[in-house]
């Protein structure tokens, strides 16, 4: 492939709602390994969707850039983790609400919390496909599962409540200029595909009718196995794209991953050896984002001149129970 | 009548519990043995943090263990298996072997007592540099039925070094040869230098033993 993804622009947006710790009755009594840590986090409204979150971000990036997406755009990509609608997706709703024309709209399913990664790789594609002549492609990334699950009465005592928080992120990414993807890495494991499930006590599948809510099943094994996982395979997806694109950890001038917990954060930076002051997180304010976690950070880390006029970013995480891992490097600055 | 029988009170889990550094079920809350679980384990660890005080080895030999105990528990196979230890030679103390460390500038005196136990199946080789009055480099060896922890034939090899303060200074200065390197300074390579010795020992024991050839030690004009 010749041509290379660069970031032309990206914008976050978070629910105003800020919900600290009181509003969770298992926190204090969590016995849990994964589900510590957590000081706030952002709960969309029940009338609040991702695609809120998406135009406030787009109109934010575009005011901010001055850059007429009607004009720019040519495909928009999306992934949400608890979509306001099912079989529709809400690529076509975001293109409604701005007005956009888009040739090509996918709104993809997986990914999980890598999900910005696995649709950069798709986006390096589709630029390079030379019969579609695509050059900008709008990635929007959206967590919504606080809000909509978490928060509600049956779910919010439960330990793994308190973890998730709201948020989404727009970026409009092109085919030639500065703050380059130098590489892209992603990594599937099918034999975790079945290990995140949809628990509720009466047992109903989720689009069943039930009076019993819907919680994420951990059981106490699966959460020992997801812990060691995510030590393991993480690592391993940073390893692989430093020595397959002939970088050094020592090079990254800044590390962004998913946040899932201050363990994971703390357990992959080490593994490279990359120090605490390079690995840029939003745990304590927004816990654990999700999909959103990896642009909403990029996008803070650039907004509060973390980013400097020149630095080698990695961006890296885990989805789900590990059923997917992703990292690229993005070259921030002049080429 | 019933068969269960009460058992005593016999362990004093309030006192243990005022032990300092003592965490138990009865005494100490679960979910912070879970949070002490989650701050110890870590994706990777510094070699120091590993290997830094104590180095152990292991590896799994295809060979009976008894067949293991006794090739390690003669001094002379250290002259088949180790990547330095040669020409021992029985020396002025009892049951001392004095020998060569090739990797001491070649004229570096290595003393070893071996002691063992075939109940335990441990095979112990106290060692020195220099002299043999004063041995305090042990490597300490034990050999397990991999039949009773791997569920197949052959034995497993654990062998552990604990880092003895002369380590890090040599006590007797007086009778190491002149610009010699001290063996202490090495121990940061211990792990790599055992491993690689421990593939020598499994590698040598399980020929032998798959093409039934004598299981030695094997060498040529042994010395008494």
């Amino acid at each position: 492939m010749n041509k290379k993804l660069s970031l032309m622009a990206i914008a976050s947006a978070l629910p105003e709602k800020i919900v600290d710790n009181s509003f969770f009755a298992g926190i204090s009594d969590s016995n849990s390994k994964m589900f510590k840590g957590t000081k706030y986090r952002r709960h969309v409204e029940q009338n609040e969707g991702e695609v809120d979150l998406f135009e406030r971000a787009a109109r934010k990036m575009a005011e901010e850039k001055g850059i007429d997406l009607r004009e720019e755009v040519d495909a928009i990509l999306t992934n949400v983790s608890i979509p306001e609608l099912p079989f529709t997706g809400c690529g076509a709703i975001l293109a409604k609400r701005l007005n956009l024309k888009p040739r090509f709209i996918f709104d993809v399913h997986n990914g999980g919390c890598v999900s910005f990664i696995t649709l950069m790789e798709l986006a390096q594609i589709l630029i390079n496909n030379p019969q579609k002549n695509i050059k900008r492609i709008l990635i929007c990334v959206g967590q919504t599962a606080a809000g909509r699950i978490f928060s509600l009465p049956g779910v919010n005592d439960k330990a793994q409540a308190a973890i998730p928080g709201d948020g989404a992120s727009v970026a409009l990414f092109h085919d030639e200029g500065d703050n380059q993807v130098e590489h892209i890495l992603v990594k599937n494991y099918p034999e975790y595909s079945t290990d995140m499930t949809i628990a509720r006590e009466d047992e109903s599948r989720w689009w069943q009718p039930s009076i019993s809510p819907g919680s994420v099943d951990f059981s106490e094994g699966k959460i020992s196995a997801v812990i060691m996982r995510g030590n393991r395979i993480v690592p391993v997806v940073m390893h692989e794209i430093l020595k397959e694109s002939k970088n050094s950890a020592k090079e990254i001038d800044l590390l962004i991953t998913n946040q899932p917990n201050p363990f994971f954060l703390r357990n992959w930076r080490e593994s490279i050896q990359v120090p605490a002051e390079k690995h840029f997180d939003t745990f304590e304010d927004y816990a654990n984002l999700f999909q959103a976690g990896i642009p909403i950070n990029l996008d803070l880390a650039i907004r509060k001149g973390v980013i400097k006029d020149k630095a080698k970013i990695l961006l890296a995480g885990f989805s789900h129970a590990g059923d997917y891992t992703a990292a690229a490097i993005l070259n921030f600055g002049k080429q | 009548m019933s068969l269960e029988t009460t058992i005593p009170e016999r362990t004093d889990h309030q006192f243990l519990s005022t032990i300092p550094g003592v965490r138990r079920f009865e005494t100490y809350p679960l979910d912070n043995f879970h949070a002490d679980m989650m701050e110890t384990t870590h994706a990777v660890y510094p070699h120091n943090d590993v290997y830094g005080q104590y180095c152990t080895v292991e590896e799994y030999i295809d060979c009976p263990p008894e067949v293991v105990f006794e090739y390690m528990k003669e001094t002379i196979s250290l002259e088949e298996w180790t990547f330095s230890v040669r020409d021992f030679k029985p020396c002025h103390l009892p049951e001392v072997h004095e020998g060569v460390d090739k990797v001491g500038s070649g004229h570096t005196k290595i003393y070893c007592k071996t002691i063992s136990n075939k109940d335990a199946m441990t095979v112990d080789y106290h060692c020195a540099w220099d002299q043999g009055e004063d041995l305090w480099m042990i490597y300490l060896n034990r050999i397990i039925p991999a039949e009773l922890v791997l569920k197949k034939p052959g034995s497993v090899v654990l062998w552990t070094n604990c880092r003895h303060p002369y380590y890090l200074n040599n006590p007797y200065p007086e009778k190491a040869p002149a610009n010699r390197l001290w063996v202490g300074d090495l121990w940061d390579w211990f792990y790599a230098g055992h491993a690689a010795e421990m593939q020598n020992l499994k590698a040598i024991l399980e020929f032998r033993y798959k093409n039934k050839l004598p299981m030695g030690p094997n060498i040529l004009g042994v010395r008494q």
